[in-house]
Parts: C-alpha cells; sequence; structure tokens
C-alpha cells in the first residue's frame, strides 16, 4: 500500500487530490484538471472563493445544524451532488456506477450523464436512491434520450446549455489525448437513434441546427418532468431559462472548460440569484473544493451545490470509498463551519453571513 | 554599550531567530501543529497580510526619548501592553510549559493567560509565579462553574472566556499529519474525579444532548463568579454587542491564530469594527498575527489596549524555555520601544489612530 491510504483514511480533501495524481496516466490527469483557452476562468473559479470570509457568531448554542435539505423534492443529507461529468470510466472502471453508490450511503444524490461510461439506465440500477436526475444535451436525440430516462425511473432532467460544442480546449490539444470514445458511449444504443455521444464535436450541423430556447421549452415541455438549466452565468441567460420553464437554475461555468475568459461561477451566483429570486432553487459548480467553498456558495444564494472534479478525484483516488470519503469530508467541514459560525439549517444562512474581505479591511 | 546591542545570556538579537530555532528544536509533527490553521488557512494568512497594510508616520525630532511602555488592563499592571495567551498542549513546545511561561511573564511585569486544556493546572501555574498568572481561560461549557470557582480559589483576576471554541476548527494541514499526541499534555486541569471536564468536550464532541452556551447562558454563569470576565474570539461588531450585552468586561478580538473559521476576517481587520462598536466602554485586546513589535503598534493604533502573544510565546518556548520567552517579550518591547521614539509618541495611550496611515 501506498503511503496514503486507499479507503476513509483520508484525512482531507487534498490527500484525495494527491492520490488521484498519482494513480491516473499522465495524460488522463491533464484531461480532468484543464480548462479552456488560457484557463483564466479555470483560475479564477478558484479565485472568487478567496475574496469572501465568514462572520463567525459565537455563543449561538448552535450544536447539531440540520444539513439536510431537499431539492426539486428529492432529499438530500447535505446540499452535495456529484456534477455529470463524462468519460468517467477513464477516471475508474466502476465510473459513475460507483459515484452513484457513494451517493447512496451518504444519502445524496447523482446527476448522471448522457455521455458516460455507463447508460442511464445501469447507473439507475446501480443505486436506484442516488440515480435521481439525469443530464442530456438539448440536440437531435432529445425526445428520445428523455423517454430513456422517463422509462429508468429518474426524477429530473439537467438540460447542458452551455456545451454546444466543446470549448476551445488548447491544453487538451497539444496533449493530442484521444480517450477511447466507448468510455463515453454509455448512452449509445447502436439502434439507429440519434446520439451526442456519436459526435465528439459540434451537436449542430446544417441539417440539425443549435437549439434556442423556444426549442427547448417546446422540447421540455413534452415530457413532463422537471429540468434543470446548467450552464447559467448571467440573468439574462436565468431569465430566459426560467421563462422557457426550467424547475432550476445551475449556475456553472463548466469547471472552466467552455467560455475562457468567462465570469467566475462564484461571481456569477448573486446576479443570478437576484434575477431568479427564490422562484426555482439555483445549483452552482466550478471551483468547489471544500466545505468552506460550499458554505460560501450557499451562503451567496446557491441551495446546492454540484461537485464535478471532486467527485472524479474521489473516484480516482479510491473508487466509491473514495467519492464516499470526499462527500464525508465536505460535509464535515460544513458542519464545523455551520457550528461556528451559528447558523443553524443549510437554508437558513441570514443575510449579512458573509462579507467581502476587501469591505472587511477598508 | 556597543553600537549594535547584543542582549547576554540567551543571545537571541530577533524574534526570527527565535522562530528559526524553535522549529529546529521541535519534532515535525509539532511544528505543525503549531504552525497550521483551519482550513486552507486563507484566515491564517490573511492574519499577516493585513498588518501589512499599514504604516507608522514617522514624526522626526519630537523630542520623545523615553517613552512609557507601561498600562494596566482589568487592574493588572503591565510593563509593556503584551500577554500571553492561553495556548494549551504546552507541554509540547517545551517540558514547563506555561510554567516557564509564567515565570517569563513574572520577570518581565507582564502578564499570562493561563489556559484550561494546558499541561498544567491552574494551581500550578499561580504556584510558579503568582505575579504573571492574573488571568484564567476557561471554556463557557458545563464545566464552567466548577473551573471557575478553582480559578477563583487559586487567586486569579480575571476569567477569559473562549467563545469561538465550541469545537476544534476544520484543521486539514493538522489532520493530514495524523499527529496522535498524549492526551494528557492538555489535560492539567482534569480532575478525573467525576467533575465535568472541558477535555470532554472536545473528546466526545458538542452535541444536542451536550450543547455549547449562548450569550444567555454565559452572561448568567459569569454573573455567579464575581470575576471580571474576557470575551476570547470576537470578530464582528455584532459579537462584541453581544458579549458587552452579557456582562463582558473586556472585548478580545481573536480568529484563534487562523485555528478556526476559515475563511474569516483577519483579527486586524476587523478591530476597527469592534473597537468603534465598543467604543471605549470596556478595554479590547487583540491576537492572531502578532509578529514583531511594529504589529503591536499598529494594534495599539487601530484600538487595541494590549495584544496576546500565542504562537510568539510557543516559540519562545520552544526555543530556550523561560528564557525564550522572556526574550520574546523584551524584544517585542524593544521594538515598540523604538518606534514610540521614532513617531514622536510618549506613551501607550498616545499611540491612537493618527500616528498611522494606510499604505497607499
Amino acid at each position: 500500500m501506498a503511503m496514503y491510504p486507499q479507503d476513509t483514511g483520508f484525512e482531507a480533501l487534498e490527500e484525495m487530490h494527491a492520490a488521484a495524481m498519482r494513480n491516473l496516466s499522465p495524460e488522463v490527469a491533464d484531461f480532468l484538471e484543464t480548462g479552456a483557452g488560457t484557463e483564466q476562468t479555470l483560475r479564477a473559479n478558484r479565485e472568487a472563493f478567496g475574496r469572501w470570509v465568514i462572520r463567525p457568531r459565537p455563543m449561538s448554542g448552535v450544536s447539531a445544524p440540520r444539513m439536510s435539505t431537499t431539492l426539486l423534492g428529492i432529499p438530500l443529507s447535505v446540499p452535495v451532488l456529484t456534477g455529470p461529468f463524462g468519460g468517467d470510466g477513464l477516471f475508474g472502471a466502476e465510473g459513475h456506477l460507483a459515484v452513484a453508490r457513494a451517493n447512496a450511503s451518504c444519502g445524496t444524490v447523482s446527476i448522471v450523464p448522457e455521455v458516460g461510461t455507463f447508460s442511464f439506465e445501469r447507473v439507475r440500477a446501480a443505486a436506484p436512491a442516488a440515480a435521481r436526475i439525469a443530464q442530456v444535451h438539448p440536440f437531435e436525440s432529445f425526445d428520445h434520450v428523455v423517454r430513456r430516462i422517463r422509462a429508468a425511473g429518474y426524477d429530473a432532467l439537467c438540460v447542458t446549455v452551455d456545451c454546444t460544442l466543446p470549448g476551445f480546449r488548447v491544453r487538451h490539444r497539444v496533449n493530442r489525448f484521444t480517450p477511447d470514445i466507448r468510455l463515453f458511449s454509455g448512452n449509445v444504443t447502436g439502434d439507429g437513434s440519434p446520439s451526442v455521444a456519436d459526435l465528439g464535436g459540434p451537436l449542430f450541423s446544417e441539417e440539425y441546427p443549435a437549439w434556442d430556447w423556444e426549442r427547448l421549452a417546446e422540447a421540455t415541455a413534452r415530457h413532463g418532468l422537471p429540468w434543470i438549466a446548467k450552464g447559467v452565468l448571467t440573468k439574462e441567460a436565468a431569465l430566459a431559462a426560467v421563462d422557457a420553464g426550467a424547475s432550476a437554475i445551475y449556475v456553472s461555468s463548466h469547471g472552466g472548460r467552455q467560455v475562457d475568459p468567462a465570469p467566475a461561477s462564484l461571481d456569477a451566483l448573486p446576479e443570478v440569484a437576484e434575477a431568479v429570486r427564490g422562484r426555482v432553487p439555483v445549483m452552482l459548480d466550478s471551483g468547489v473544493r471544500t466545505g468552506a467553498d460550499v458554505f460560501l456558495a450557499l451562503a451567496l444564494g446557491a441551495d446546492a451545490v454540484v461537485i464535478g472534479r471532486l467527485a472524479a478525484y474521489g473516484l480516482a483516488a479510491a473508487g466509491e470509498a473514495g467519492v464516499r470519503r470526499t462527500i464525508e469530508l465536505l460535509a464535515e467541514e460544513l458542519r464545523t463551519l455551520m457550528i461556528l459560525a451559528g447558523i443553524p439549517a443549510v437554508d437558513q444562512i441570514p443575510e449579512g453571513t458573509v462579507m467581502e474581505r476587501t469591505v472587511m479591511n477598508k | 554599550m556597543t553600537l549594535f546591542h547584543h542582549a547576554a545570556g540567551d543571545g537571541f538579537a530577533a524574534l526570527e531567530e527565535i522562530h528559526a530555532a524553535a522549529l529546529r528544536a521541535l519534532p515535525a509533527e509539532v511544528a505543525v501543529y503549531l504552525e497550521s490553521g483551519a482550513g486552507t488557512e486563507q484566515t491564517l494568512r490573511a492574519n499577516r497580510e493585513a498588518f501589512g497594510r499599514w504604516t507608522i508616520k514617522p514624526k522626526p525630532m519630537s523630542g520623545v526619548s523615553a517613552p512609557r511602555t507601561d498600562t494596566e488592563l482589568l487592574g493588572i499592571p503591565l510593563t509593556a501592553p503584551v500577554l500571553t495567551a492561553p495556548f494549551g498542549g504546552d507541554g509540547l513546545f517545551a517540558a514547563d510549559g506555561h510554567l516557564a511561561v509564567a515565570r517569563a511573564n513574572a520577570s518581565c511585569g507582564t502578564a499570562s493567560i493561563v489556559p484550561e486544556v494546558g499541561t498544567f493546572s491552574y494551581e500550578k501555574v499561580a504556584a510558579a509565579a503568582p505575579a504573571a498568572p492574573r488571568i484564567a481561560q476557561l471554556h463557557p461549557y458545563r464545566s464552567f462553574d466548577y473551573a471557575a470557582k478553582r480559578i477563583r480559589a487559586a487567586g486569579y483576576s480575571a476569567l477569559c472566556v473562549t467563545v469561538d471554541c465550541p469545537m476544534t476548527g476544520f484543521r486539514a494541514r493538522n489532520k493530514m499529519i495524523r499527529f496522535r499526541p498524549d492526551f494528557r499534555i492538555w489535560a492539567g486541569n482534569a480532575t478525573h474525579d467525576g467533575t465535568p471536564s472541558v477535555n470532554q468536550m472536545f473528546r466526545d464532541g458538542i452535541s444536542e444532548q451536550a450543547p455549547p452556551w449562548t450569550w444567555e447562558q454565559l452572561a448568567e454563569a459569569a454573573a455567579r463568579q464575581d470575576l471580571p470576565w474576557i470575551a476570547k474570539g470576537i470578530l464582528t461588531a455584532e459579537a462584541a454587542l453581544a458579549a458587552l450585552n452579557a456582562g463582558a468586561s473586556a472585548i478580545y478580538v481573536s480568529n484563534h491564530g487562523g485555528r478556526q473559521v476559515d475563511p474569516a476576517p483577519a483579527s486586524l481587520d476587523a478591530l476597527p469594527e469592534v473597537a468603534e462598536a465598543v467604543g471605549g466602554r470596556v478595554p479590547v485586546l487583540l491576537d492572531s498575527g502578532v509578529r514583531t513589535g511594529a504589529d503591536v503598534f499598529l494594534a495599539l493604533a487601530l484600538g487595541a489596549d494590549a495584544v496576546v502573544i500565542g504562537r510568539l510565546a510557543a516559540y519562545g518556548l520552544a526555543a530556550a524555555g523561560e528564557t525564550g520567552v522572556r526574550r520574546t517579550i523584551e524584544l517585542l518591547t524593544e521594538e515598540l520601544r523604538t518606534l514610540m521614539i521614532l513617531a514622536g509618541v510618549p506613551d501607550i495611550a498616545s499611540i491612537t489612530p493618527a500616528t498611522i496611515a494606510r499604505r497607499a
């Protein structure tokens, strides 16, 4: 055994990351770590969290803060979900099967990817309690895919609106990394149905133009499942998504892998949360690496956060156990901060709990 | 005296040397335990960076040649506005821990805040140097009344109630070294006779069955003891006002050396807000990030009446025991005195906001 334990012995998320980097081949590690362009968005996603402080509320008497919540009627033991990252078999042979099992044992939820290694049906079968939300792209295959998602028993859709084509990912290009496409093809049925996983490029062509909000509104209305708009970074996009019937707004810069330079997710959150005004829940990903980050995102208007790379690190470090430990460590730090900040429940973080450090030191 | 003054005895010419000697003397895991903070250590770094945003305005030809560094806090005389903090586990840094710290304070004319989770009991530290250990720290927990009665009986003049630590912060770096020291190093005040002990709180954790206290509970409990008490761990105006409302006799601005909430406001950043809220009604203390005599000056200028040194005292202890702590206080005082002369400040009360400016 290596210097670091492979199971629940991870004491901090930094150790999980280090173990993942040791276990992954350099080109897979780079595929995971990289962003688009010159990676300004990737860096900004992290830096944004560094601009905020928590104003502690001592002697609050809070000893057992409630960390559980619900999202679109789905109970969560902590406001954390795993993101629909594709190619999951690159990080652990069991991929999203392991992620879903980890979520099931933590009381959290997977957003299961369309371009994952395993089909929606298989992930759902692996952990029905956790595989509750399925991701889908607004593309020709939408109706076909959504019918399958529905039949498999999922409660909600997560529509990725920011990825009509992969971002200009320079580091990928330079590495000339061409992963086995089968790791992205879990949902390719081979029955002649169109599939986004067949493309590996733009989700549009002259024959099949890129969708707009109207088309998405019509398509989602046909299925009667609540849907999350994933990849919103402005109030305009948030309002368009709400108008199109979205049941939740998911603030994301795709982990810095699409538009570069784009607003950092956390920087975009207050604007989006204000536009949404509590009409629907708000989620956030991109840059979350600690329980403190979860706290800050919740304080700034998110109802839940989604972990993409963090979950992939856990998967690469120790499979299901690694993902489980990742969620445990996030929850442990969040709980500590809630007690020290006097927050009785994750959905009761009072206004003024966080402040920009530069305001504090004026 | 030569052109460059070198002290006899321990020979440390600067606090940097004491820090370096401490890190040489300590086992690697103890050094990490001492140096690390919570989370990603943003608070730890911010504590230091905050001091870097201020300058002292020199006042040449002011005629000040013999500034007075003495002051008093809650009726306790201090030769310099410096106290040592109630850091626990002191036996990790030197065998005689807070006994040595108290002796050093006694010889400097400063004061110890003696910890509840230290290696030695309140009584032992008081006996080691009765002049210095005037303040005893305790936690607002069910052990409070019992601890406070012992503190009183041991002759302390004030309590220091740590309000920011109902549980240990999420100290990632410390977790990663898997440091599992002998718990007895923290148990100097655990009697093992069935009386409640704060060590229980840290061992078993707080829960709904054993909840941490509220300000109301603390106000009632402190009122029963009839000793002035300092509220340690205040970072906001709201918390300062709550503490005053609960009857605190002093407000102690601290983020626990970056070891509790991360990211939290830097102590020095929080000081003006807290000092303004307190409005001179009670004294204000500060710790977290103080590493030099210049830092002492800046903290006083921004509203503190005295500063408290935690890691600095532990460095002194690790570097050279009692002598190391004494030398630490001497060097802080010497630098403070130098700056008071150069800034034309005759006494501690004259270190006002007008003596400093933000760096552009």
